[in-house]
């Protein structure tokens, strides 16, 4: 089959990025110096927990001391390109209760990166999206048909990446406030996102290090391990959905807020439209906005990974156009 | 350029139409037969299974006559001569095996109910409404029973790999059409390359022809016009008028509006005609090729860009033809009113106050197939023109 020439270039990216984000540490050994403070936990960590033992161990010496906008983990072995995602330092930060002004840099680097490419960071960096992009194209390959995802449970979806990323941050936070009793860094809840994430289990596979599948020290641990292996589940059936895990990504949640408002920009003259629907059915998201709007230009979705497929697959000149910092990129 | 080779290529297309070519052939072809009325049919479910299809829609006056036996005399003319196959090609209609009929009006319903006495029918139920979810799940379902019906005529199942050749032979013809659309314009300012007449005889051969003999023919005409192009060829000079050509299809042989306009001295430029540009223009793109993507991509295609005019709504249909009016640079529109439609005739009045704003003249015309008003047609088409002529400047401003 042939492959048009955004996707082709998408393509390109995805595998670039995927080899740099994972495999960049075996190419740069040295770390580079970045004028990002560099942070480090307030208490020291003690905690006996295998997961511990087993992940952390890695990222310590990253190549970039700084946390991109995308799913680059911790978990990847030997510390990867960047120390870890945004939301991790998010996370980690307001548990340990971190020097503000250690912290403000990184996350004017976050905002800029995320004004700047919104959720063109999960469409062509992410390489979780560009692994379940591949597992989407085995299924297509072989001619096995998907499945469908219904408005109510777009929906769901909608609500339920804003949930996990909101709860998360909130958990992370509490831990480590002096009520509840709970333990701050050497809880079980500590970086309960990054625990439940299937990157986690997935980039140190990649790596050729062994993740740490199940932990049973005590109720918490285990219901954080069925939780993981329940979203490693849900990941892996991104074969039958395409970008299954992106509906849900918390990271994705956090960038889709910089996708109306931010440089990032689709755009449709609905005079040129004439409604044949092949801007909803070739988009991975299922978005049906691009497709519906009848009167308005702007036709950016929260949604939106910026794959351009719409923008591709429009068969009217002109009708669709992908717009980045007021340039256009993509035009149908 | 080789003007024989673009002549070559036209006439192949002509001669297909008044020659009813592939109607004789398909009397010898040895594979299942399927008719139609109308572009809801997905035919791409036929040729998967080694079928062949034949768009039955009639435009003679004759037909019309035979088919008023059997249909009431106040219905489309359309239907009625559809009607008269059995008593006017007797050999084609013996070799069908089925007649698939879209409801898409009461004359359609109807017709497959008459018919439906003397020849295995299926009748597809086409929603009203064609942008709700609803209706594009039940539509999906439609072509889904037609799939199953066509199966169960050959008496196995199909392959997604024929389907997907069907449907990738589809997409190339559309493709093509659509590099066509862009030549007919003659958007270089030198005049159109194509005349209406002409047109009308490549989309008209693709009723019946073997699709893929059809799709190469029409690659064929493509890479001639393109070097005609280049050679400075138009069929029509750039100064006559430009008309765009709405409404009811013109189905050869009633080529009289065509042919009135032609002698008038304009130009169809373009036209929203189901037998015309909208026979195979609307976009097939399946999400993947599994044989569910397939079917579904097949039902959208039908149901979405449809600019038939029996859905409640016509917003987009006014929307389209504004749309093509602007690309195609037309100095007005004539909208061909087929006597007896209701919907069509609800259309044109709509049209009227769209384009009112617009400053885009309009020439709504009601007529049949009889050739009783040619004269009375000449009359009003060479008034139209001269308005045409005075109202140009305006025109031009407006979509320029």
């Amino acid at each position: 089959m042939r492959i048009k020439r955004i996707t082709l270039w998408r393509r390109i990216v995805q595998t670039a990025c995927f080899a740099v984000i994972l495999y960049g540490v075996f190419l740069w050994e040295k770390p580079v110096a970045t004028p990002l403070p560099k942070i480090a936990p307030g208490t020291p960590r003690t905690s006996l927990y295998p997961r511990d033992r087993a992940l952390w161990v890695s990222g310590q010496d990253t190549v970039l001391e700084m946390y991109p906008p995308t799913l680059s983990c911790r978990s990847i072995a030997k510390g990867g390109l960047f120390k870890a995602c945004a939301h991790h330092m998010m996370s980690e930060n307001l548990t340990w209760l971190s020097d503000p002004r250690k912290v403000v840099p990184h996350l004017l680097l976050f905002l800029l990166l995320s004004f700047l490419f919104a959720r063109y960071w999960c469409g062509w960096v992410c390489p979780l999206g560009a692994i379940t992009d591949f597992l989407n194209g085995v299924r297509k390959t072989l001619g096995i048909p998907g499945w469908q995802v219904g408005p109510a449970t777009d929906t769901f979806f909608r609500g339920l990446r804003h949930f996990l990323l909101w709860a998360s941050l909130a958990i992370s936070l509490l831990i480590a406030l002096p009520v509840l009793g709970l333990k701050g860094v050497n809880d079980s809840l500590f970086l309960v996102y990054c625990q439940v994430c299937p990157a986690r289990i997935i980039y140190p596979v990649l790596g050729g290090i062994s993740p740490c599948l199940y932990d049973v020290t005590d109720a918490m641990t285990i219901f954080l391990t069925v939780l993981s292996g329940g979203f490693l589940l849900f990941f892996l059936s991104g074969f039958f959905v395409p970008r299954l895990w992106c509906r849900v990504c918390a990271i994705g949640a956090l960038v889709s807020y910089f996708n109306r408002g931010g440089a990032a920009w689709i755009k449709k003259d609905p005079s040129k439209c004439t409604f044949c629907g092949t801007c909803r059915r070739c988009c991975p998201m299922d978005i049906e906005m691009v497709y519906r709007e009848r009167e308005k230009a702007d036709v950016t979705d929260t949604a939106c990974l910026y794959c351009l497929r719409c923008v591709q697959e429009c068969p009217e000149q002109g009708c669709l156009e992908a717009k980045l910092l007021g340039r256009i990129v993509a035009r149908s | 350029m080789d003007a024989q080779e673009l002549i070559d290529c036209l006439s192949y297309f002509r001669e297909s139409v008044t020659a009813r070519r592939a109607e004789a052939e398909l009397v010898g072809f040895d594979g299942p037969v399927v008719g139609t009325c109308c572009n809801f049919v997905p035919e791409e479910l036929v040729w998967a299974v080694g079928g062949r299809t034949i768009r039955l829609c009639g435009g003679s006056a004759d037909w019309e006559a035979e088919g008023e036996k059997v249909m009431p005399r106040d219905v489309c003319p359309v239907a009625k001569s559809m009607a008269a196959l059995p008593k006017m090609d007797p050999r084609l209609w013996g070799r069908l095996d089925l007649l698939v009929i879209p409801g898409s009006c009461d004359a359609k319903m109807k017709l497959a109910d008459i018919l439906r006495r003397h020849k295995a029918i299926h009748v597809m139920d086409v929603p009203a409404v064609k942008d709700s979810e609803p209706a594009r799940r039940y539509w999906q379902a439609e072509v889904e029973r037609l799939a199953a019906r066509i199966e169960q005529l050959v008496g196995r199942k199909t392959t997604r790999h024929a389907l997907g050749e069907a449907v990738r032979l589809s997409m190339r013809r559309e493709s093509l059409l659509r590099a066509l659309l862009d030549l007919r314009h003659g958007n270089d300012g030198r005049g159109a390359l194509l005349t209406g007449e002409q047109f009308q005889f490549v989309a008209g051969a693709s009723f019946a022809d073997e699709p893929s003999r059809y799709t190469d023919r029409l690659a064929k005409l493509v890479a001639a016009l393109l070097e005609a192009q280049r050679a400075g060829y138009h069929a029509v000079g750039p100064g006559a008028p430009r008309v765009m050509l709405c409404g009811a299809p013109l189905i050869y042989p009633n080529f009289k509006l065509l042919n009135v306009i032609r002698e008038a001295g304009a130009v169809v430029v373009a036209d929203d005609s189901c037998a015309g540009t909208q026979r195979f223009y609307q976009h097939l793109a399946p999400r993947d090729w599994s044989r569910r993507e397939l079917l579904k991509a097949l039902a959208d295609r039908a149901l979405l860009a449809s600019m038939c005019p029996c859905f409640a709504s016509s917003d987009d249909r006014m929307s389209r033809i504004r749309e093509m009016a602007r690309i195609s640079r037309a100095d007005g529109i004539v909208y061909h009113q087929l006597r007896t439609c209701v919907l069509f005739a609800a259309e044109s009045e709509i049209l009227r106050h769209e384009l009112a704003p617009a400053g885009l003249p309009l020439l709504v015309v009601d007529t049949d197939y009889s050739a009783g008003d040619t004269e009375q047609l000449r009359t009003r088409i060479a008034a139209f023109l001269e308005i045409l002529a005075t109202a140009k400047p305006f025109a031009a401003s407006t979509h320029g």
